[in-house]
């Protein structure tokens, strides 16, 4: 990953954190700690963005940034548009992530918004200009010449190595210079001579005297990026030797664009910085090392990694998951103690080792239910409706690509909710309900399934609407009496919907059948249920990870089957006479109640006889159980799923295939589809 | 990226362009050393430098410093705006012996 793709995720979760910062104002315009986050939000993302040379990105940011700082010093006031200028920008920064170069649909969009932000902030308090110009920006510093102007010095020692490092130092000068009126000093004396120069290392060091507005955090943020080694002091110089040092540096900083061609002047002014410096007296020192170890052990809680690399890790332990089954496999096979105690040990390690990689992968839902509220918001104003997206849940945790590829279908169901389920306030009024419409996000462990629920207080589904359009689809017949919690399934189909407008939000029935298929990709499962008049409820159930699961290993005359172990409660024999006594029906009694069963010689077309004493594996079905006869229970077995390839992924009742110890492959099997399967043949021979 | 030196009697001539940087710092340094006396004329050409970095400007000033106490004469006899740039933000034009610098 390029240092730059690296600023584009920070300025990425920067932007997300200013958004949040956003909404949470609009709610409560008087948090100032809120103000503050947005504040350092943009900060941040102006500085670095300088420092990587996104320049329109910093120039922009900064007029932002600019209204932030004259709303935390109280002149000027959070207000609805000042919000929306702010959500606006956010995005329109995103666009400026992407392209650094100058493009006049960005500038045109940037000059947009900051004439609406001058607008609203007025000329005075912006100190002139809002163009676009990268200059202006240095310019407005220059000009600020207000009581509040403090003069620092700077010691920088880049640390030897900060070459081979990739630190050049270059760009934290001229960060330093356009926060202010900056002196740069280089010292040269540890230059070796030409013959013992070593190229990459770094032999210089610098002294700066900044006169700023800007504050001392803002100084130490430029540092941020540095490495410890590096010895960085700031220190306040005295006050009183403020108005001198600022008119002797100015002249220097009007000269700094020109090129090198005056070499009395630089000349005279370095020894008037030679006097300044005897001048000044050293007052206590604010090192700035404290501050980045503090960061540094920050850096250690949190290691980023690339997700590419978290999936090959996944790889890998998959395959050692294979491999172990083959040792085990030879162990058992050559009786071999030592061999098999080996192998034990490996089985041990190696499932831990799955299960911490698999909780690498795990993260919490709640960073994709914050970016919802921003819809919410956004669709909500579009509509004239008045809607409050609550979250519970949040730190539900999933695997991270569940979570990716489930941004997609939430923000599809919360549009649906939004636009078809919540009606506008006079309807809701009307029908005695609050103005205000409620969209509930959740999310719940329950045994290794996540449950994700979408439920909002709206009208709920029409399912006579929702009917008839299925009868003119052909889908049911005239005369088919199914329960209402079938019909609002049908919304599901391609091509299904009954909304009576076309939006650009919803109601073109594409959508409900992408949602199911892409929530069926991730092995999950969507329905939706809806009391008219008081609202629908989306539950997605997902499995916990897509990689590794434990199985339990089964076979059909020599056939291997595994059957996810968490749906599994208990494995029973059924014998001949058994199977006699219930007169051809596929019925068992288990302590009392039936429960139907399937068997999956018959499934997998095999032709072989079944054998005297089957087992049959009962598995959990919802609220309901059903069996599995099979010829023989094998055990519990570490599954790697692997998929079938383009030929065989449509087939249902196949979650995917595995390879075992022997080198064979077993299918896993996917039982509830096979369950459903088999009831809808049942019902359609009868 | 490429360093052209070419001597005549006691002068050298360095022409610079492309990167000048942490990147082919060292491959410069080397070509420069191999050719270096403390009692050539140096002229250095930066007028085609479009990327320069600390590292690169140290190697300027490492040369010129080298050349502090010899009778040898050094100059850079143009240079592109971002080495201009660079050595007035850096400050390094300092070790520079500026009336050297041809505009």
């Amino acid at each position: 990953m390029s240092i730059e793709d690296t600023f584009r995720e920070e300025a990425d979760e920067l932007l997300i954190d200013l958004e949040a910062a956003m909404l949470e104002l609009e709610e409560q315009p008087d948090d100032a700690d809120c103000v503050d986050r947005a504040f350092r939000a943009m900060h941040t993302i102006k500085g670095s963005g300088a420092m990587f040379g996104f320049d329109k990105l910093a120039a922009f940011t900064h007029h932002l940034e600019n209204a932030f700082d004259l709303v935390r010093s109280g002149d000027l006031k959070i207000t609805k548009e000042l919000i929306s200028i702010s959500l606006d920008s956010g995005d329109h920064i995103r666009d400026l992530l992407e392209v650094k170069e100058s493009n006049s649909d960005i500038d045109q969009a940037s000059q947009q918004l900051l004439d609406r932000l001058k607008l609203l902030v007025g000329t005075e308090s912006d100190n002139g200009s809002n163009s676009l110009n990268d200059a202006d920006v240095i310019i407005e510093q220059d000009d600020a010449t207000s009581e509040d102007i403090k003069t620092y010095r700077i010691n920088i020692k880049p640390d030897e190595n900060s070459f081979a490092n990739g630190m050049d130092p270059l760009p934290i000068l001229r960060e330093l210079n356009d926060l202010g009126i900056c002196n740069v000093t280089a010292c040269t004396d540890e230059l070796p001579e030409f013959d013992k120069y070593d190229a990459e290392k770094c032999y210089l060091s610098w002294e700066i005297i900044l006169s700023t507005d800007q504050v001392l955090n803002s100084i130490e943020d430029v540092f941020i990026f540095v490495d410890d080694d590096w010895k960085i002091t700031i220190e306040q110089i005295d006050e009183s030797d403020n108005a001198s040092s600022v008119t002797e540096y100015n002249c220097h900083v009007e000269h700094q664009d020109e090129h090198i061609n005056l070499p009395e002047k630089i000349d005279s002014k370095n020894d008037d910085l030679a006097i300044l410096v005897d001048k000044q007296t050293i007052p206590e020192t604010l090192p700035i090392k404290k501050k980045s170890k503090k960061q540094k052990t920050k850096e250690v809680v949190n290691v980023k990694v690339p997700a590419e690399k978290l999936d090959s890790l996944m790889d890998l332990v998959g395959e050692l998951v294979i491999a172990q089954a083959r040792l085990n496999q030879s162990a058992g096979v050559l009786h071999d103690s030592a061999l098999t105690n080996i192998a034990e040990d490996m089985e041990r390690l190696s499932s831990e080792l799955r299960d911490n990689t698999l909780g690498l992968r795990m993260l919490p839902i709640g960073t994709t239910f914050s970016r919802f509220r921003r819809l919410v918001r956004d669709l909500s104003n579009d509509l004239g409706k008045q809607i409050e997206l609550v979250t519970e849940g949040g730190e539900t945790e999933l695997d991270k690509t569940v979570i990716d590829k489930l941004s997609d279908p939430l923000i599809h169901l919360i549009r649906n909710s939004i636009d078809h389920g919540i009606e506008t306030p006079e309807v809701r009024k009307a029908s005695g309900k609050s103005e205000k419409g409620t969209v509930l996000l959740t999310a719940v462990h329950s045994e290794s399934n996540v449950i994700v629920t979408i439920k909002d207080d709206g009208s709920g589904l029409d399912a006579e609407a929702i009917r008839e359009k299925a009868i003119e689809r052909g889908v049911i017949t005239l005369d088919s009496t199914p329960t209402p919690q079938d019909l609002y399934n049908l919304i599901f189909d391609a091509g299904f919907s009954t909304a009576k407008e076309v939006s650009n939000i919803s109601g073109r029935g594409v959508g409900m059948d992408v949602v199911k298929r892409s929530i069926e990709d991730l092995r999950g499962k969507v329905s939706i249920n809806s009391v008219p008049g008081e609202g629908s409820t989306v539950t997605i159930v997902l499995p916990l990870t897509l990689a590794i699961i434990e199985g339990l290993l089964i076979s059909v005359s020599k056939e291997n089957y595994v059957i996810p172990l968490t749906i599994v409660e208990e494995c029973i024999e059924l014998t001949k006479q058994e199977v006699m006594q219930a007169n051809g029906k596929q019925l068992i009694e288990v302590r009392g109640e039936l429960v139907p069963y399937l068997r999956l010689r018959e499934c997998f077309s095999n032709d072989s006889d079944n054998p005297d004493i089957e087992q049959i594996i009962i598995v959990k079905n919802g609220s309901s159980r059903f069996g599995f006869t099979v010829d023989e229970v094998i055990g519990q077995h570490q599954t790697v799923i692997k998929g079938l390839g383009k030929m065989y992924e449509g087939i249902h009742g196949v979650a995917g295939a595995t390879i075992l110890g022997s080198g064979d492959v077993a299918i896993i099997l996917d039982a509830p589809a096979l369950i459903e399967l088999a009831v809808t043949d049942n019902n359609t021979m009868h | 990226m490429s360093i052209k030196i070419e001597s005549v009697d006691n002068k050298s001539q360095y022409i610079i362009s492309g990167e000048l940087t942490i990147y082919t710092v060292k491959e410069y340094k080397d070509a420069i050393f191999e050719n270096f006396s403390i009692d050539n004329d140096i002229d250095i050409d930066l007028e085609a430098v479009d990327e320069v970095d600390i590292s690169g400007l140290q190697l300027l000033s490492t040369i010129y410093k080298s050349l502090e106490n010899s009778s040898a004469e050094i100059k850079i006899t143009s240079l592109s705006n971002v080495v201009s740039d660079a050595f007035n933000i850096s400050n390094l034009i300092n070790v520079l012996n500026t009336e050297n610098i041809e505009q």
